[in-house]
């Protein structure tokens, strides 16, 4: 019997030879059926060596493909024209097209051998698949869609226009829809296609759904590397806008600009602003825009409302995001966006406590809405804005304090100051006050001695001296009583007092000084003059001096005729005006302030008050004491004093 | 000191303070001593009253009603009415002491003073006084009898104390030199000057010397 062996291609020959050899020998039908079993086996061994050689192919084109997206560093590109490329060859189609999902319409990403009239066709709109087109039964079923003849298929037939592109311009015949599948979400379609009326084979079918798999680690590995880079560049921008805040923390408007820009740039937006509520803060900052948006953002008021995304958001406390004012029915700032021309917006809340105290809004002039990390992004900066803005308020409410407590320091320094003065003329005119008559009795001391020592001594002369010497010590103790009277416990001793009888009193006192210089005293004092609340004694102390210097006055002129005006009444509706008029020579308005400063001039009567404690007196009793010239000759003190509260 | 007899001509102490007691204190103690006082209330009645001839001072406290003691005593020196003063005070202030001072007083003395310091303040200010006045009567004196000379005799005075020859001063007013000799001697005997000596220092008082220009 003829030994079996184990490799095919060399025993056939043999087998043949000796078959050839038998059947001349032997010749019939087993030799025949001999032969079609190799046949068979012929038949059925060029396939599987095909086979073979294909899964050698995919094997290495895998390989390459895998490579290449490790080494690719994230970006799909060249990773998805290699896997389309391969996946074209190895199933051995014409062309193919990888598209990408986002949920609205169909994006290229790769394209081979497709001509670029197809693709810029393609690119003119986004492609939103009809229904019933090949694409869009697989967008809808999820499952591949394998078209013998595109040309047959019904949306070709009714001329649908993406059908017909494709197998005119596009010259796709016999097309293959597989879906890529990320967990089971469609995320886009890998396409190939012959430009004969050739179905695929089931083998072919694999070819592709495997390439198709590997695009998908593709785009999700260069998804994940994006995600990454997306944090650490967020990181950073966090760092940057933290180390902005710190360095210059008195510098608000410097960390807004750069919270704006960052904002803008790491999200992606076209401009992006920062505006306050006025009531908390009043900088603002914008990124992007012309010149005029910035004008215009600062005029903007923040408040809450429906017809903004501001608005919304200062309304809900929270982030709000428009995807399309255009498509907003509630929108209102219809000009505004006119203007500028943006489509999605997007505003978060800078929150102080819960409560907005200003807002952070992004745009963007195509319709591409935000996603959560952009989101969560913008509050991040939001929430370090809210510490710069309440830094710099606390600093500035700190630097007021201060100034107002250095003020109030000045103040009180100044009223002490006053103080010191007043007491410095009181302690003053109270030495003042004692030295006459020590120097009196002084020298009446001197001179009594002097005339004890003529021969005989002058007695007339001494005795007169003696008696001098003991009054004027009676004057000196004098003194010290009436400053205790004056100014012994300040609101003791108020009481109500009628300003007509006191001064009918003090002129009384004054009436033999009166006589004795020819002076004539003329009273003008109305009737039921409400009355004031006071210190009866240190008032007929101010009196009495003021009519003693108006006395002085005109007795130093010796011509004319001496006249003391006295007059009292109502000074509008809350007020007592006191007035002493004399006929002397007047004051001189350049010395007229000068004449209320401290020093006194000795009285027979009274204690010989300076102005200026008669004008303390008159202070400490609320009201006012002046001095000017009068007309045609003399000098006019004026008291204005308040009517009390009880008697009003 | 012993008691003057009261003449016409004795001193007499002015007092301006507006303090009764003081004022009659100060009066009994001038009077103690012999000397003749006058007092006033103020300024304004010191000058309304005719002052004699006598030689006098004035003691005045510094703020009086009015005007005030230092600028009674500025306005004083502006009339050329000059009376030696002696300042008082019951106030203490050292500025108004350096500036009544520098004005001339003779004394600032605060209240209450020693009254031997008043006393003897009022005896320099009366010999002050007493100068001022023989000088001024001396000018007075000096000045009548310059009215007696002629105007060459007066020309020709001028000169020669200024300086000149007989011989230039006949050149400079256009006379001959026994002109000018003669003019001289008439101003001599005129002006009883008792030597040449004397004669220049009565041009000089007189301020009437003349130099070559």
């Amino acid at each position: 019997m003829r030994r079996r062996s184990k490799s095919i291609g060399g025993s056939v020959k043999t087998r043949l030879r000796k078959t050839a050899k038998q059947k001349r020998r032997h010749g019939s039908i087993t030799q025949r059926r001999r032969i079609s079993r190799t046949f068979r086996r012929e038949t059925e061994i060029e396939p599987l060596t095909r086979e073979m050689s294909t899964i050698a192919e995919q094997q290495r084109a895998t390989t390459e493909v895998l490579k290449l997206i490790s080494s690719s560093f994230g970006d799909p590109q060249p990773v998805f024209a290699s896997i389309l490329a391969s996946a074209v060859r190895l199933c051995d189609a014409d062309n193919g097209i990888i598209r990408r999902w986002d949920g609205d319409a169909l994006h290229l990403v790769a394209t081979h051998n497709i001509p670029q009239a197809f693709i810029e066709l393609r690119e003119q709109s986004p492609y939103r698949p009809l229904q019933y087109s090949p694409s869009g039964r697989m967008l809808a079923t999820g499952k591949l869609v394998h078209i013998a003849d595109l040309a047959a298929d019904q949306a070709y037939i009714e001329r649908n226009p993406p059908a017909v592109a494709a197998v005119e311009i596009g010259g796709i015949r016999t097309m293959l829809a597989v879906p890529l599948l990320k967990d089971s979400e469609l995320i886009g379609s890998f396409v190939v296609g012959r430009k004969e009326i050739r179905p695929f084979a089931d083998n072919q079918i694999e070819v592709v759904q495997n390439f198709a798999a590997q695009a998908v680690i593709a785009i999700q590995n260069a998804q994940l590397l994006h995600e990454l880079r997306e944090t650490a560049r967020q990181q950073s921008a966090a760092a940057d806008v933290l180390k902005i805040i710190s360095r210059s923390a008195f510098n608000l408007q410097a960390v807004l600009d750069t919270v704006v820009e960052l904002a803008a740039k790491l999200c992606d937006a076209d401009q992006a602003a920062l505006l306050p509520n006025r009531a908390y803060f009043r900088a603002f900052a914008t990124y992007g825009g012309a010149a005029s948006y910035n004008e215009t953002v600062g005029k903007v008021v923040f408040e809450p409302s429906r017809g903004s995304v501001m608005g919304r958001a200062a309304l809900e406390a929270k982030p709000v995001q428009v995807a399309d004012v255009l498509a907003d029915p509630e929108y209102t700032l219809h000009e505004a966006q006119q203007k500028i021309g943006y489509r999605t917006c997007l505003c978060v809340p800078l929150l102080r406590d819960g409560h907005p105290i200003g807002v952070i809004s992004l745009m963007r002039l195509t319709v591409r809405p935000f996603t959560d990390k952009q989101i969560e992004l913008v509050q991040n900066f939001a929430d370090q804005a809210v510490i710069a803005i309440e830094n710099t308020r606390l600093i500035a409410e700190l630097r007021q304090r201060t100034d107002q407590l250095g003020r109030s320091v000045m103040d009180l320094q100044r009223e002490r100051t006053n103080k010191l003065m007043n007491l410095e003329a009181m302690a003053a005119s109270i030495s003042h006050e004692v030295r006459q008559p020590l120097a009196s009795i002084a020298t009446h001391g001197g001179a009594a001695l002097r005339f004890l020592a003529h021969a005989p001594p002058n007695v007339e002369e001494i005795r007169s001296s003696l008696n001098w010497m003991i009054s004027d010590s009676h004057r000196a103790s004098q003194v010290f009583d009436n400053i205790r009277a004056l100014f012994g416990k300040a609101d003791e001793g108020r009481e109500p007092i009628d300003v007509n009888d006191l001064i009918r009193g003090v002129l009384t006192s004054f009436q033999g000084d009166l006589e004795e210089h020819g002076i004539t005293a003329r009273l003008s004092l109305p009737e039921d003059l409400p009355k004031i609340t006071g210190h009866k004694g240190q008032l007929q102390e101010v009196l009495i001096n003021l009519v003693s210097n108006a006395i002085e006055a005109m007795q130093a002129d010796k011509n004319g005729h001496r006249v003391l005006q006295v007059t009292s009444g109502l000074h509008g509706d809350d007020k007592i005006n006191l007035s002493i008029e004399d006929s002397g020579p007047g004051i001189d308005l350049k010395h007229a302030k000068n004449i209320f400063d401290a020093f006194v001039t000795t009285k027979s009567h009274g204690m010989g008050l300076g102005l200026a404690l008669c004008r303390m007196i008159i202070d400490r009793h609320s009201g006012e004491l002046t001095a000017s010239p009068t007309h045609p000759r003399g000098s006019i003190f004026r008291i204005a004093l308040p009517i009390s509260p009880a008697t009003r | 000191m012993q008691k003057k007899p009261e003449t016409p001509a004795a001193p007499v102490v002015f007092v301006i303070d507006d303090d009764e007691s003081v004022r009659d204190a100060i009066s009994s103690l001038i009077q103690s001593v012999g000397l003749r006082t006058e007092v006033f209330v103020s300024v304004s009645e010191f000058l309304a009253h005719q002052r004699s001839s006598a030689t006098s001072c004035l003691i005045l406290d510094v703020r009086l009603p009015g005007v005030s003691g230092l600028e009674f005593q500025s306005e004083l020196a502006k009339a050329n009415a000059e009376i030696p003063i002696i300042f008082i005070t019951g106030h203490g202030d050292i500025p108004m002491t350096v500036k009544a001072m520098k004005a001339g007083a003779v004394e600032f003395l605060t209240k209450p003073f020693r009254d031997q310091d008043l006393l003897d303040a009022i005896q320099v200010a009366l010999e002050r006084a007493r100068v001022k006045d023989e000088k001024d009567s001396a000018i007075s004196d000096l000045k009548r009898k310059f009215s007696t000379l002629t105007s060459r005799e007066q020309e020709v005075m001028a000169w020669v104390t200024g300086g000149l020859l007989n011989k230039q001063v006949a050149a400079e007013i256009g006379v001959t030199e026994i002109t000018v000799k003669v003019h001289r001697g008439n101003v001599m005997r005129k002006m009883a000057a008792r030597s040449f000596a004397d004669l220049v220092r009565m041009a000089d008082l007189l301020s009437i010397r003349r130099t070559k220009s």
